[in-house]
């Protein structure tokens, strides 16, 4: 018996771009992740844990929680994304920044 | 009358027991502005060298600006300007809450306190009307009850006065003593001894005047253009999630974060430390001033245990800094109830922390022994001594009789080798930033008028680290993100210009932080001018910051200091003891004279000296201040 339906994957594929002060705290400054189509912010944390999770340097990176710490903020498309649950598209550039704050 | 001030001057004289008016000096107010700027021109003017700073000869001035209000992004702020008991130099503190604006609303730009009152007083000015009131039931009581106090004796149809109080360790003329609005501070330089030695115990404020505007219209769309900037800034995002504390894990990572009475600069505990407060301590984002866009306040508690609080506004990265890292404790509830007890007694909490530090070191050291420290156990992260040996401080018992005059005079009084554990320029302990994160602090906390500090005027890690430049590469600062934070040539320079910029803040009575979200000189000067209705441009308005920071420079020049109080404690210019930087050669300043000649080049002082060059008070219009 032939199978009727063929299951499609689709993937997509994310630049994850480490800019300025943050470079210090990461292991290298540029990540491609291939993620499963609709996937979100959320996912790509999970993926960038399991990449390069361990070299992260805790003042910006939760080795708990595996999210980040602090004031980081994640850019793309000239804005800012807030929120876990932003969904993502292919080809997408995200930057991960951080900013001194005073005190 | 000056558009943009209330226009009146109040004179409080403690020893006649009278008020006076006085209006702003147009002259004067274009010159000098407001805050630490018109305070300064007054106390420079007003007071003679040498004088005792717990002497009736001192005076304690409260200034606002034309941009105190609340519609202005940092607006709710109260400079303090006085000559320092710890320091015997220019002494200065803001207090970021809405007394400033309250203080205008109730009738006067500034308020003048001199001499001394025979019993307690405080001062209470209801819609222009000042009078001195006794104050002998509030002889003893903590600030929030002292507080509590005041406010319902002085509200008007159920509304509240805004209050400035000292606590205890002011009235015991404790050298670290801060004047508190509530649990916000005017906590360096030992304002609240000198309140304490005039025996002035409050200012109270209420009222509901307005300045006449240069142009009201104009003012109203610069301060909200001004507003939609800081609130579309992800600084502004930042700062209010996270808190001042947000950079904590950052900081120790970077070697910002002095550790062990700054044996080193980082500890390695600062994110473990940061996530403890996150989940047990924080309640809530906090306001110190209405209208503010920024929100940096934490309310906060220890709901159960031996170091339990009430909930109170704390957590503030200065504080909590020095009740850990300062003296290696890890246990958070214990810093947050420290520095709760700061603001319940009055007291500093950066100098605070840094004389317990400074203690435990002499102890270590066999400079203090048992009997000398009254039985305690000062060993380093002993969490549990660290609320007793404060309220020795705050209320002079024992050893903190010693420790309360603050950590220059306390090691020349113990003596026995204490100076090297003196962490201090001119006499004000230093700040929880580390010079060997980045040499532009270091220059910035050497030179600074009111000592080691790490706000006034710059907050120089910033440049390095955070790759800040407040819009001062349009005015001569070179761009941060192309300067490796360990280079040290050119930095003199840079600190020179940045201080010019970032001085305005207290110039301008308003709260440094909203220069990170995007406040510029070119936004100040655009608001100041709509209210005032002078044409000033940016230019200008650096210029003043520049006579500001001369003008307190003559002052501590006056008193006697030199070239020799530009110094940076030996300790920190040395590589650190333990933790990541202890191998790092590049962390620490390598010719520290060379960046200090270079940075009295570009100010225009003198080589050898430091002082002011007749040329540069010229080119200021200073050349009458001798």
């Amino acid at each position: 018996m032939h199978c009727l339906f063929r299951t499609i994957i689709y993937k997509m594929e994310i630049l994850l771009k480490i800019n300025g002060t943050m470079e210090r705290f990461f292991p290298a400054t540029e990540y491609t992740f291939t993620l499963s189509n609709n996937a979100t912010l959320s996912e790509l944390y999970d993926e960038l844990a399991i990449t390069a999770g361990a070299e992260i340097s805790p003042a910006v990176w939760n080795h708990k929680t595996k999210r980040p710490r602090g004031p980081v903020i994640v850019r793309s498309d000239n804005g800012v994304l807030k929120g876990e649950n932003q969904p993502l598209y292919d080809g997408q550039v995200i930057e991960l920044n951080r900013f001194l704050i005073g005190g | 009358m000056v558009n943009g001030y209330i226009g009146k001057i109040l004179r409080v004289n403690l020893s006649t027991q009278t008020c006076t008016e006085e209006p702003i000096d147009s002259k004067k107010a274009r010159k000098f502005v407001g805050g630490a700027g018109y305070g300064a021109e007054i106390l420079y003017t007003e007071l003679k060298a040498g004088i005792d700073p717990l002497g009736p000869e001192n005076k304690i001035i409260f200034a606002t600006s034309p941009l105190s209000c609340n519609v202005v992004p940092g607006g709710g702020s109260i400079m303090v300007c006085f000559k320092s008991p710890a320091t015997g130099a220019w002494g200065e503190s803001r207090c970021g809450s809405n007394f400033g604006p309250d203080l205008r609303k109730a009738g006067y730009d500034i308020v003048i306190i001199e001499g001394k009152s025979e019993t307690p007083v405080y001062l209470t000015i209801k819609s222009g009307k000042a009078q001195l009131k006794d104050a002998s039931k509030l002889v003893g009581k903590d600030v929030y009850k002292k507080s509590d106090l005041i406010e319902a004796a002085e509200s008007i149809e159920g509304k509240k006065p805004t209050v400035m109080c000292i606590g205890q360790a002011g009235e015991e003329q404790v050298l670290i003593a801060s004047i508190m609005s509530r649990d916000r501070a005017a906590g360096r330089n030992g304002g609240g001894a000198v309140m304490g030695s005039k025996n002035i115990l409050a200012i109270s404020v209420s009222g509901k005047a307005k300045p006449s505007y240069g142009d009201e219209k104009g003012f109203k769309a610069a301060t909200k253009g001004a507003m939609k900037t800081v609130k579309n800034s992800e600084m502004r995002d930042g700062f209010y999630q996270f808190g001042t504390m947000g950079d904590m894990p950052a900081n120790d990572e970077d070697g910002d974060w002095p550790s062990q009475n700054w044996k080193s600069n980082s500890w390695g505990k600062g994110a473990a430390l940061f996530d403890e407060f996150q989940e047990n301590n924080l309640i809530r984002p906090n306001r110190c001033y209405s209208g503010c866009p920024i929100g940096c306040g934490r309310i906060c508690e220890v709901a159960d245990g031996k170091f339990k609080t009430p909930v109170h506004e704390g957590g503030e990265y200065e504080s909590i800094s020095v009740f850990t890292s300062f003296v290696l404790n890890d246990n958070m509830d214990a810093a947050v109830h420290c520095d709760y007890l700061c603001n319940k007694w009055g007291l500093d909490s950066i100098s605070a922390g840094a004389m317990i530090a400074f203690a435990m070191e002499c102890n270590e050291n066999g400079i203090l022994s048992e009997n000398e420290v009254d039985g305690l156990d000062l060993s380093w992260g002993n969490s549990e001594v660290l609320p007793v040996i404060l309220k020795k401080i705050a209320f002079r018992q024992g050893i903190g009789d010693i420790l309360a005059d603050g950590v220059r005079k306390a090691a020349q009084t113990l003596g026995r080798g204490a100076e090297k554990y003196a962490i201090h320029v001119k006499g004000l302990e230093g700040a929880a930033h580390d010079p060997r994160s980045g040499k532009l602090l270091g220059i910035a906390y050497g030179t600074a008028n009111r000592g080691m500090c790490h706000i006034h005027p710059l907050e120089g890690m910033a440049f390095d680290r955070g790759k800040m430049h407040w819009g001062m590469i349009n005015h001569g600062v070179r761009d941060p993100e192309k300067i490796d934070r360990w280079d040290e040539k050119g930095k003199g320079t840079d600190c020179a210009l940045l201080q010019h910029a970032m001085i305005l803040p207290d110039v301008l009575g308003t709260c440094k932080f909203m220069s990170y979200a995007g406040l510029d000189p070119e936004l100040w000067a655009k608001m100041l001018s709509e209210a005032t209705g002078w044409d000033m441009d940016a230019k200008e308005l650096l210029q003043v910051g520049e006579r500001v920071h001369n003008i307190q420079r003559l002052f501590n020049m006056r008193e006697g200091l030199r070239r020799k109080d530009d110094m940076l404690p030996e300790r920190v210019r040395r590589v650190p003891e333990f933790g990541t930087y202890q191998n790092e050669e590049n962390c620490i300043i390598s010719d520290y004279e060379a960046l200090l000649d270079e940075y009295y080049k570009a100010c225009g002082w003198d080589i050898e000296t430091g002082i002011p060059c007749p040329d540069k008070l010229q080119e200021l219009g200073l050349e009458d201040y001798k």
